[in-house]
């Protein structure tokens, strides 16, 4: 695969990309855009090269996934070290957009809103699976866990949002 | 419902929400030199702990860790003396530490009393 190629592939998989960089953020919209530039920053320079071992997304996406995790180890840092040095307080987290929180349709809403209720793992599997339509074995790779632990958090998950979004339902 | 159901289900709503949020996606733009001056801002940080360790080497080199007075000198205790020594010179303490022999007597009329011992000290 040439360069034009690859930014070619790059460019088709930008939504998809800002849809993943999004869950990996909490849906802040500021945070997934730097996350996402980093990202393509760190292809463009050389510092994430894709080895052929799997497919353009899975590769890019565990970038994303291991770049936003840099991010916020660099805030956490920043909370402790200068927040508590300086102003004796923690910086505050920002919360998720309120916008992105609020925009689209009642579903999207009502299922962002059971999906905040699971824990990040299983989060993060079924929207690779159920959102982004790739297996659980792909996703295993991204999250760089096994296929067996995939599979217990894609099925635990599963059931969690179905439980969750039968109690919205009976609710609504 | 059927766990195949339940998938299709799901299914549908994630693709709802991919539609939505696909929308709302920014252009795709690579970055180039210009944009990449925008993360110069990360540096931002960095800058901030290297001033915070450069303060924290200052306190602790000039407030924190002053220097110690120096003590005065503290005298041996094979050569300390205590002040209250001399009351233990009881009187007549030289005639219970030798063995008297005839002769001598005079030797022993001319012990010193503790007090003139403690007045012949030098001061």
């Amino acid at each position: 695969m040439n360069q034009t190629e690859f930014q070619g592939e790059l460019g088709r998989l930008h939504p998809a990309s800002f849809g993943w960089a999004l869950w990996c953020c909490d849906h802040r919209r500021d945070e997934a855009e730097e996350v996402l530039q980093t990202a393509y920053l760190k292809v463009m320079e050389g510092a994430a090269r894709f080895d052929g071992g799997s497919s353009v997304q899975t590769w890019f996406f565990g970038v994303i996934r291991r770049t936003a995790w840099e991010q916020r180890r660099r805030r956490w840092l920043r909370e402790q070290i200068l927040g508590r040095w300086f102003t004796q307080q923690p910086e505050p987290r920002p919360e998720p957009d309120p916008e992105s929180l609020a925009s689209g349709s009642q579903n999207g809403r009502a299922l962002r809103a059971a999906l905040s209720g699971l824990p990040a793992r299983q989060r993060e599997v079924l929207h690779l699976v159920f959102y982004q339509d790739l297996t659980v074995q792909e996703a295993s790779r991204i999250l760089d866990i096994s296929l067996g632990t995939a599979r217990t958090h894609f099925e635990r998950g599963k059931a969690r949002l179905r439980q969750i979004l039968t109690e919205q339902e009976g609710i609504a | 419902m059927t766990g195949n159901d339940d998938d299709r289900d799901l299914r549908a709503r994630f693709a709802a929400l991919r539609e939505e949020e696909a929308a709302q996606a920014p252009e795709f733009a690579l970055p180039t030199p210009q944009r990449r001056r925008r993360f110069a801002g990360s540096l931002i940080p960095v800058a901030e702990c290297a001033l915070a360790i450069v303060a924290a080497i200052f306190v602790l080199r000039f407030v924190a860790l002053e220097p110690r007075r120096p003590s005065a000198p503290v005298a041996s205790l094979t050569e300390w003396r205590a002040p209250t020594d001399f009351l233990l010179d009881t009187p007549g303490r030289e005639l219970l530490r030798t063995v008297p022999a005839i002769g001598e007597w005079s030797d022993y009329t001319k012990a010193v009393s503790p007090r003139e011992k403690h007045a012949q000290l030098p001061k």
